[in-house]
């Protein structure tokens, strides 16, 4: 890659994240101008470099995007979510063209269908009025399954309303279409034969899996397409970024994050295997294809792989770099540091400074995609939550950052789940109608210290005694101390999970929030109050932030004085 | 035209289509007015569902007139859940 693409590279990546904060700002506050200017001047600025390295795609599609905004600027309605949903995703397909611009790959099928119905959505915002803020109920949040029931269903004993029936046992049926365009003429017409095909539409908090094993018993014969809502598209997306950076094959990623089940991976690969011949078509291809997946979420896995990869091995646009000549460096400036006097050592000590900051990450950039993860997975459980970031200026280990990144993503999504309440709720229990989540890192001189607070419903002793007793934690009969009752939350299994809101996922509980702790040397603390909220506490001894180089004192706000954990 | 008055016993399901069949969609081949007595089916799913479906196709290609008159409450409640309760408007 040029030097001149490598650039283009980062700085639309920075461009991007840009305009997906003013996008952010401008949802929260949707008469605020300022946010809608942001995000114009980042999309007008990305054209102009698009233009500049012949990308002609990623040009236009800026292009309609920023007319889009140039629109909604001019008229005086305020800003609809629906618009800035629609915003947001163009910014998704736009990181994605971006980082395949970067592989050299040429625009495979399904984006470019996703472009055609992004630009589908933006239609009535390029001409003509900007509709109203729609009204509550949303088809966004409704599953679509279309189903294919073998001929012999009912020979075998099967009729296919038990199974629809069983399906409304998980929600509410909004629309059942019957399709009858594959009955036969009279003459091939068998009876006994099912030609029927049946299209639902389904309001229901269950995940794919639920849904899909309700045909569990026709899951080999039948054609099953089961398409999630927009706002649980939200979801994968949001559970996508969160996924850890390890190099993870498509359908992998995308059993993970709960987009497709085992079943639905298990048959794309039996046709990518059957198809054979000279070039194995992509697994994304197939999935889009056979309807498994919609076509955005498989590009948002793309895009999260090829964000993995690129960090794991950088081109261009970064150097890889054995730590130790960077600590040489280092050693090197601190000498050369201390030899000298005024402005000269003022020079010297801000070289060291940045030396130092080579091998560190800002908290801010390890932190920069945890605003979107909670906008979307509040969305997706209705709940409006604010986050709020306080040390965000410090410098921390590369390493580090990584694995408090990974440990605050479980901890923030468990806090939404289970801790902040419903709009509703809160109002009625005399709390503000948006939820609070504060993330605060702060160094002292034991080591690191890493809190988040959210004003949420706190954490239930009581149902924690009840699991902690079915799971053999504790004796029946016994009542044990409160602390050691919170402490138990980050045993293997024993979230106390709620029915609806599963979004936790497979397996992701605090127990894996302990692991990542422990493995940093570090400890886990927990407390809370019934009905105002919790407070997860990652105390890192001996972990330093890595300092600046400068004497002057970090700027910026007062942290609250978070008192160090005695033990170990 | 004719009238050709057709009723339907206890039973239109999948045991008993494939012997229906036949005769319900000989009577809509021809431009005739039928009318179809389903007040005493008990027993009524998809493949019963199916095979009134097919009867209306034919019966608008053939321009016979169908008609449904008195129907079960078993038939209704299946035609309601599949939001089918259209077929039970006259053919034209």
């Amino acid at each position: 890659m040029s030097g001149v693409q490598a650039a283009f590279l980062s700085e639309s990546n920075g461009l991007l994240d840009r305009l997906e904060s003013a996008l952010l700002h401008l949802e929260r506050s949707p008469h605020a101008l300022t946010g809608l200017d942001e995000a114009f001047r980042a999309a007008h600025t990305l054209k102009g470099n698009a233009a500049v390295v012949d990308a002609i795609e990623i040009e236009w599609f800026a292009h309609v995007l920023e007319s889009v905004l140039d629109r909604v600027r001019a008229s005086t309605l305020a800003v609809s979510p629906h618009v800035v949903s629609t915003l947001l995703a163009c910014g998704d397909h736009l990181r994605f063209l971006i980082g395949l611009s970067a592989l050299d790959e040429p625009t495979p099928d399904f984006a470019q269908e996703d472009r055609a119905r992004l630009i589908g959505e933006l239609v009535p915002y390029l001409g003509g009025e900007i509709p109203p803020v729609e009204a509550d109920v949303h088809p966004e949040q409704h599953w679509l399954i279309s189903l294919r029931f073998s001929h012999d269903v009912m020979q075998q004993g099967m009729d296919p309303s038990y199974f629809l029936r069983y399906l409304e046992s998980l929600g509410r049926i909004v629309s059942l279409r019957i399709d009858d365009s594959a009955l036969p003429p009279r003459t091939q017409f068998e009876p006994e034969l099912c030609y029927l095909r049946f299209d639902v539409e389904l309001e229901s908090p269950s995940d794919k899996q639920a849904i899909e094993d309700v045909f569990a018993c026709v899951r080999e014969s039948c054609e099953l397409r089961i398409h999630p809502p927009r706002q649980r598209v939200h979801s994968i997306h949001a559970g996508l970024r969160a996924l850890p950076d390890h190099e993870l094959r498509m359908g992998e990623m995308l059993v993970r994050v709960g987009a497709l089940t085992a079943d639905e991976l298990a048959g794309a690969l039996r046709v990518q295997r059957v198809g054979g011949e000279d070039k194995a078509r992509s697994i994304g291809s197939i999935l889009v294809d056979q309807g498994f997946v919609p076509p955005e979420v498989v590009q948002a896995a793309a895009v999260r792989q090829a964000e993995i990869r690129e960090r794991i091995s950088r081109d261009g646009q970064t150097v890889k770099l054995p730590l130790e000549r960077i600590d040489r460096l280092v050693d090197m400036l601190e000498d050369l540091a201390g030899g000298l006097r005024g402005g000269d050592q003022e020079r010297a000590r801000a070289a060291l400074g940045l030396a130092r900051q080579l091998r560190g990450v800002s908290v801010e950039d390890c932190f920069a995609r945890l605003e979107r993860t909670v906008r979307d997975l509040a969305m997706e459980l209705g709940k409006e939550v604010d986050l709020t970031l306080a040390g965000a200026e410090l410098y921390i280990d590369r390493a580090l950052a990584d694995a408090l990144g990974n440990a605050v993503t479980h901890l923030v999504r468990n806090a939404l789940d289970h801790g902040i309440e419903t709009p509703g709720a809160r109002l009625l229990a005399g709390k503000p109608r948006r939820g609070s989540l504060n993330l605060t890192l702060q160094a002292t001189p034991q080591g690191l210290l890493l809190e988040l607070t959210d004003d949420g419903r706190g954490i239930d002793t009581a149902a924690l005694r009840e699991v902690g007793v079915r799971r053999g934690l504790i004796a029946p009969g016994t009542e044990p101390e409160r602390a050691v009752l919170l402490e138990m939350i980050f045993a293997p299994g024993v979230s106390t999970r709620e029915e609806v809101g599963r979004y936790s996922g497979r397996g992701v509980g605090l127990d894996a929030v302990k692991e990542i702790v422990q493995g940093l040397g570090g400890t886990l603390s927990v407390d809370s109050v019934p009905g105002e909220g919790s407070r997860f506490g990652i105390a890192l001894p001996g972990h330093r932030p890595l300092p600046d180089g400068l004497e002057t004192p970090h700027a910026g706000a007062p942290l609250p004085d978070i008192p160090f954990p005695e033990r170990t | 035209m004719g009238v050709v008055h057709l009723r339907i016993g206890e039973e239109l399901d999948v045991r008993e289509v494939g012997a229906l069949a036949p005769r319900l969609l000989d009577a809509v081949r021809a431009p005739v007015d039928v009318q179809l007595d389903l007040s005493t089916v008990r027993r009524f799913d998809t493949a019963g569902v199916q095979l009134l479906l097919l009867m209306r196709r034919e019966a608008r290609v053939a321009g016979a007139r169908l008609r449904f008159v008195d129907v079960s409450e078993a038939v209704r409640e299946l035609l309601r859940f599949y939001r089918l309760e259209s077929v039970l408007e006259p053919a034209s």
